[in-house]
């Protein structure tokens, strides 16, 4: 049985959520013919468990494959909560804060090969901005400081998106009309406003959870259950990384001990620490140290594989493709039934953009070569223009000559018609004919 | 002209009885100006034909409130049903309305549209002018702070708080993230909204746009574990059944509201909002109705629904 997924970061077994929280539970059914690899390849998702043929993938269907899935009401509840509140407070924390984001890709940097450092952490990042966009704290993200505001809904206060522009108008205007800076300007100001919104969200979903917990040891009884494990999963990666703005971290350590603790609890009982670069170097050496190494390790963990050339290319060629508008890969749905929608219903934007791109293709290439020719009218006439003919006897002479070049060149007959003035053949050379004398 | 005005008023007295008495004891001496500005019969007859209409009173601009007394709830909903008061089809609408049902605030409904809405999103209340403050204009209330709205109206009641239990916040996620989720996804059974024009290109682009919307909802509110571009539909509707086992587990008895409370609140407005949707027969579900088997089930939900619908409905 192989469970892959993404590789170790911050002193944790893996850089996502989720694969944590699988780790976890296959280490608490403390099951012995498990291994674990470290892999870059999402296609099909990550966490994904490789047993007896099957392919299951995420946190639910893993657990729900080992039969360690609960189904009582309060546990699938809880499981719910905990999904959606943390991902999107390790969403903010981890991905869309640009400070941030910088210590996030070095750890991906680490575990990823060169080529997918350049698709797999943007694509995430933009999957995490894209899941809390609507809660307009982008202020933290720098990226954005000069996006316009027509995408805004109009309901949203002014929190974090405020232009360059008008922050500097208000600090020249400032000058002229000195207003005293009160408490609530003070504190209306997006980078203070985003500080505000980010606690409340922090504290909208740890309060609820340590309510929960109350004095347990674990969060549904004094046993250990996949929930926890879940929990744990999401919420040792809220704690244990080193960032720059560490505001969920501090949050949680000075209001939420109990969580701290049970996070800690849960770290300690079942050996999740693990040392990235130990598990990382695996990779790079030879078979005799690679055994002692493996021993040194408590995990089972395996030599993550490598990535063909053709993979590499594909893989690639596959995400520069994505980003041309109009070509991007329509959603795939694994359906139970057949899909209502026919095949070119579901492919007409791409279709439409195919037909519009060979149609301007075809204009061009017919006229190009000459099958068809766009109509020409009447030689301009531009007056006031100097030519050649007014400067004299020499610009006559010169006129001359390149009108001699381009009837060499063949040329001439559409050029000539119109410019009767033009005909410089003529060359009034004055001689003075005096008397010389004869020898 | 317009010293003409009173000799034309007067003489259209003659012709038509409109009531103006005042005008003509005013005008009764004629002074200088009037005689030297008197406009000549022959002509003055050639006006009196001409007679002055008067226009009806032009009709009020379509946002000002009729009943300025009443609050007008803005949801999507069909005309004939706005009249009645009968449930919106849309669910987080629906839900609004159960709630200001369940507070007892008096208002009306009005279909609308996404566009009418100042926040963007229905549903949106227009408070009507209260009674102490006739002159304040008042500002439309977007769906998100109709609690806190209806808390001012009622300062006298105690506001009605969420009960104590901890798992009041695990339960409403789980209505709004799994039951959301199976919702927004279109299946055969899904019924078919009358045609806004006839246009097959316009209807073609109107399907394609609202399908590519709740597969990018669905898409946004995924695990993080799925591949980013693949719904995995049983997934969703595992999920659906498991979150409705759990509402249904929650409701014990079945003739009390959820955690029991005496009056039912918002949670149940909630969940009434969509067992409402999915059981009602004239919405116009098609065949195979995934969801709805699924909620008919649970027989303490489809009699939690039932007793919402005939007390307030």
């Amino acid at each position: 049985m192989e469970l892959c997924i993404l590789g170790p970061a911050f002193g944790l077994s893996s850089i996502d959520a989720e694969c944590i929280a699988t780790f976890a539970l296959l280490q608490r059914l403390d099951r012995k013919d498990w291994s674990l690899v470290p892999t870059h390849d999402d296609r099909e998702g990550l966490p994904l468990l490789v047993s007896s043929g099957q392919r299951i993938c995420g946190f639910k269907n893993i657990a729900r494959h080992l039969g360690a899935h609960q189904h009582e009401g309060d546990a699938i509840a809880l499981s719910s909560f905990l999904e959606r509140g943390a991902q999107t407070l390790l969403d903010i924390s981890l991905y869309v804060s640009f400070e941030n984001y910088s210590t996030t890709r070095s750890a991906f940097t680490q575990i990823l090969p060169w080529h997918t450092n350049y698709i797999l952490p943007p694509r995430r990042r933009a999957a995490a901005r894209a899941r809390t966009e609507h809660l307009g704290i982008s202020s933290i993200d720098v990226d954005n400081a000069h996006e316009d505001l027509s995408g805004r809904p109009s309901g949203m206060d002014g929190v974090g998106k405020e232009q360059a522009f008008e922050v500097e108008a208000q600090k020249r205007a400032s000058l002229l009309l000195p207003r005293k800076d009160t408490l609530r300007s003070l504190l209306q100001k997006p980078e203070h406003s985003a500080v505000f919104k980010l606690h409340a969200l922090a504290d909208n979903f740890f309060g609820p959870l340590q309510d929960m917990l109350g004095e347990k040891d674990f969060l549904l009884g004094a046993d250990m259950t996949s929930v926890d494990c879940l929990a744990c999963g999401y919420l040792s990666l809220m704690l244990y990384p080193k960032l720059p703005q560490d505001w969920l971290v501090s949050t949680m350590r000075r209001k939420y001990a109990k969580l701290v603790a049970h996070v800690e609890r849960m770290n300690k009982k079942l050996g999740l620490r693990t040392n990235a670069e130990a598990v990382m170097s695996l990779a790079q050496s030879n078979p005799g140290v690679e055994s002692l190494a493996r021993r040194k390790m408590t995990l089972p963990w395996q030599i993550p594989a490598r990535s063909s050339i053709i993979d590499i290319v594909a893989m690639t060629t596959q995400e520069l493709i994505s980003h041309i508008p109009g070509l991007k890969p329509s959603t795939s749905v694994a359906t139970i039934r057949p899909d209502m929608q026919l095949f070119w219903q579901r492919q007409l934007p791409t279709f439409l953009t195919a037909l519009a791109a060979s149609l301007g293709l075809g204009v061009f290439a017919v006229f190009r070569m000459g099958i068809l020719t766009w109509p020409r009218g009447e030689e301009l006439h531009v007056f006031g223009r100097k030519r050649f003919s007014d400067y004299g006897h020499l610009g006559a002479a010169l006129a001359g000559i390149s009108v001699l070049s381009q009837q060499t060149q063949g040329h001439a007959d559409s050029h000539m018609a119109p410019e009767r003035g033009e005909k410089a053949t003529i060359v009034d050379v004055d001689v003075d004919v005096e008397p010389i004398s004869m020898r | 002209m317009p010293d003409d005005d009173p000799p034309e008023s007067q003489s259209i007295d003659d012709d038509e009885p409109s009531p103006q008495p005042t005008k003509v004891p005013a005008k009764s001496k004629p002074s200088v100006f009037d005689s030297l500005f008197a406009i000549p019969s022959p002509l003055k007859h050639i006006f009196d034909r001409v007679p002055l209409i008067t226009y009806t009173a032009n009709e009020l601009p379509l946002r000002s409130p009729r009943d300025g007394r009443k609050n007008i709830l803005h949801l999507f909903t069909t005309p004939e049903d706005a009249k009645t008061g009968r449930p919106s089809f849309n669910p987080a609408c629906l839900k609004w309305q159960v709630y200001l049902k369940f507070t007892g605030m008096p208002f009306t409904t009005v279909p609308s549209t996404n566009h009418a809405s100042p926040p963007g999103a229905l549903p949106f209340l227009q408070p009507g002018v209260s009674a102490s403050e006739p002159s304040k204009q008042q500002q439309p209330v977007p769906s998100n702070k109709l609690k806190r709205w209806i808390a001012t109206q009622k300062p006298g009641e105690k506001a009605q708080e969420p009960p104590d239990d901890m798992r009041y916040e695990a339960f409403t996620s789980l209505i709004d993230h799994r039951i959301r989720r199976a919702w927004q996804r279109p299946t055969p059974a899904t019924p078919l909204h009358r045609p806004l024009l006839s246009n097959t290109f316009v209807q073609l682009t109107i399907a394609h746009k609202l399908r590519r919307a709740a597969e990018m909802e669905i898409l946004k509110s995924n695990p993080s574990s799925t591949p980013s571009t693949t719904i995995i539909e049983a997934d969703i509707f595992r999920d659906a059944e498991e979150a409705l086992e759990a509402l249904s587990t929650l409701l014990e008895k079945e003739d009390e509201w959820f955690f029991g409370q005496e009056k039912p609140a918002l949670f149940d407005a909630s969940v009434f909002a969509y067992t409402e949707l999915l059981l009602d027969e004239g919405v116009g579900w098609r065949e195979n109705n995934r969801l709805g088997e699924m909620v008919k089930k649970h027989e303490n939900l489809v009699k939690h629904r039932e007793r919402v619908k005939k007390m307030y409905f």
